[in-house]
């Protein structure tokens, strides 16, 4: 592993003197690689937590152009950038913050073409597409790989987050069997709400990947900014999970 | 007897609520009272709870006083319980 | 019965007739100047043979049949074996509206036993662009205006009227016999009261529920689907009618008939969404 130089150092020093996490949690930060799908409301946070903390590389995956309506809330998005595509947008921002380091921005939504080498070359991936289907795609490619997947979702004022560990824990399709009906592209969000499902995802993630260890394996929280109320909830495999069930 | 009833996702958009108190009979099943809310919040409602095979969607979580509940072998309601109704979300 | 004979229903009623009587033969000896023949629920112009099982129907187009042979009679299209099934049954509605009331009466057109119906309101002009009832009814309560339509269409049924607000309390003691209950409410609270304290007290009986039936959208937007063990519900996925969409005959028809026939599918014992 490649070791903390003086300006990391310096940058890191008050997040190293966290209880548990240390030198020695940076230095497996900083030698990491995540996958975000897409980097709007929430994956841009996320994208934004994970770079200010120091992971070494990021790879983003995210289509289409900056539009008015992505302005609310995908934070990693400018008003001077309109009509420029999203994904280098994200990787320009994330360069302003933190040079050091490494992002790879792809221009496409995660899909079965792309997912297997995309999670191939990261070694955890943060879930925060806004379809099933995509988060269905991830969720397959993790459980072949055996890599661990956090995934974030949020609705109005709610938000979800779970940690998912291929073989330990239950896997999405044990908790969503089937795409659940209803569910469209549009819905309602404020960037707060969506920001805070983002920073429970990287703590999970960074716990993950600095040996702290995951809180949220096999758990769900739940949180509702409407009502301020926050819950875990124990989650169980499906014994007949067809994506799991093998693993 | 009352129950209270929290909702997540999607059914509190439909139900335009967090939460409320309801009056159900003695003894009511967690069925009945899905079914009742069904009939009251409209079908987009319903649709979300049950599968067209008669059973509680298997992708939403209910949980009866925070304690998930085997959908497939729904229980009795009992005079203060809290029943919270979990939608599958995919907000990004 | 002879080994030379087959039996037959004329007119809803059992009847030997000899291998080989034809159509026409029958019409001869039972009612020559009958000028539709119907065999198993369709007008038939051809004469013959009859097979046992037959169900023969013989009208003569414009008389006014005697109370004894009339039910016979307006059974005659009907799918055959239907209407034996269904004048055994009985069939709640709470609220007679306007699904309520164009529900009763599709069901009393096909001749189920028994109706019993319960409304507390009474026959107002806002009603009349889409409700069954006429004119010189306004100020009538409901129930007894339906009924007194009902016996126009078909005296057959037996319908049992109640005046009153539906509850809590009335709802298992009114509806406790019958075979598949009908919400046609238009209050969203009242929908949900009825269908806890019915299925509360008869787990796994059928209630048939209606929503998103306002305004005008495509007919096909309305379907029938089964919910929860005792919930079919009729509706377009939409939420419940918003200011500005108004509730007007046709499509309130289309919802009020879709669960008439989800009653009558469940009644014969068949799936009521297929």
């Amino acid at each position: 592993m490649n070791p903390l130089n003086a300006e990391e150092k310096a940058t890191y020093e008050w997040q190293m003197w966290t209880r548990g996490f240390g030198e020695a949690g940076q230095v497996k930060l900083k030698n990491a690689t995540a996958l975000v799908s897409r980097t709007g409301g929430l994956g841009g946070p996320v994208a934004q937590e994970l770079a200010a903390a120091g992971i070494g590389k990021l790879i983003l995956a995210h289509g289409g152009k900056v539009k008015h309506s992505d302005l609310n809330r995908q934070i990693l998005m400018t008003h001077d950038w309109l009509g420029k595509p999203r994904v280098e947008c994200a990787a320009r921002r994330l360069r302003e913050l933190n040079p050091r380091l490494e992002v790879e921005a792809v221009p496409a939504n995660i899909s079965e073409d792309n997912v297997t080498d995309l999670v191939d070359r990261a070694h955890i991936v943060f879930d925060c597409a806004p379809l099933f289907e995509g988060r269905f795609a991830m969720n397959r490619a993790c459980v072949a790989q055996k890599k661990p997947l956090i995934d974030c979702a949020m609705f109005g004022l709610e938000g979800q987050v779970t940690t998912i560990l291929p073989g330990e824990t239950p896997c999405l399709q044990c908790i969503y069997p089937e795409i659940p009906p209803g569910w469209k592209r549009e819905f309602p969000v404020f960037g707060a709400v969506s920001c805070a499902a983002a920073c429970f995802g990287v703590m999970e993630g960074i716990k993950w990947l600095s040996g702290m260890g995951p809180s949220l394996a096999g758990r769900m929280l739940y949180y509702d900014m409407r009502t301020m109320r926050v819950r875990t909830v124990p989650l169980r495999r499906r014994p007949d999970c067809p994506i799991c069930s093998a693993a | 007897m009352r129950v209270t009833v929290q909702y997540m996702g999607q059914l509190g958009h439909l139900a335009e609520r967090s939460e409320e108190s309801r009056e159900l009979p003695e003894g009511a099943s967690l069925l009945s009272l899905l079914e009742g809310l069904s009939a009251q919040y409209g079908e987009a409602f319903g649709h979300i709870v049950f599968t067209g095979e008669n059973r509680i969607r298997p992708s939403m979580m209910v949980l009866v006083n925070d304690v998930p509940v085997e959908k497939t072998t729904p229980p009795v309601l009992r005079d203060g319980d809290q029943v919270t109704l979990l939608a599958a979300i995919a907000g990004g | 019965m002879m080994a030379d004979s087959i039996q037959i229903m004329l007119s809803e009623r059992p009847l030997s007739v000899a291998v080989g009587t034809t159509l026409f033969t029958l019409r001869e000896a039972h009612k020559p100047d009958a000028d539709v023949v119907v065999l198993n629920g369709a007008p038939v112009r051809e004469d013959r043979v009859l097979e046992a099982g037959d169900a023969v129907v013989l009208i003569r187009r414009g008389e006014i049949p005697g109370r004894d042979t009339l039910e016979a009679l307006m059974a005659a299209r009907h799918t055959p074996g239907v209407h034996a099934v269904i004048k055994r049954a009985t069939v709640g509605i709470a609220g007679v509206g306007g699904l309520g009331s164009a529900i009763a009466i599709a069901l009393a057109r096909i001749g189920l036993g028994k109706l019993i119906v319960a409304d507390f309101d009474v026959v107002e002009p806002s009603n009349l662009n889409r409700q069954q009832y006429f004119i010189d009814q306004i100020g009538q309560p409901k129930v007894e205006a339906l009924r007194d339509n009902l016996a126009r269409i078909n005296p057959y049924v037996e319908v049992e009227t109640h005046l009153l607000r539906l509850n809590r309390e009335n709802v298992p003691a009114l509806f406790g016999g019958v075979d598949v209950m009908v919400e046609a409410f238009d209050a969203a609270d009242q929908k949900a009261m009825l269908v806890e304290s019915f299925t509360g007290r008869f787990p796994g009986r059928p209630i048939v529920v209606a929503s998103g039936l306002a305004g005008h959208m495509p007919s096909n937007t309305i379907v029938t689907r089964k919910m929860g063990p005792s919930l079919v519900m009729v509706g377009d996925l939409m939420t419940a009618a918003a200011p500005g969409t108004g509730l007007m005959a046709p499509r309130v028809g289309v919802a009020a008939h879709h669960q008439a026939n989800a009653v009558l599918r469940l009644l014969l014992g068949e799936d009521p969404e297929g």
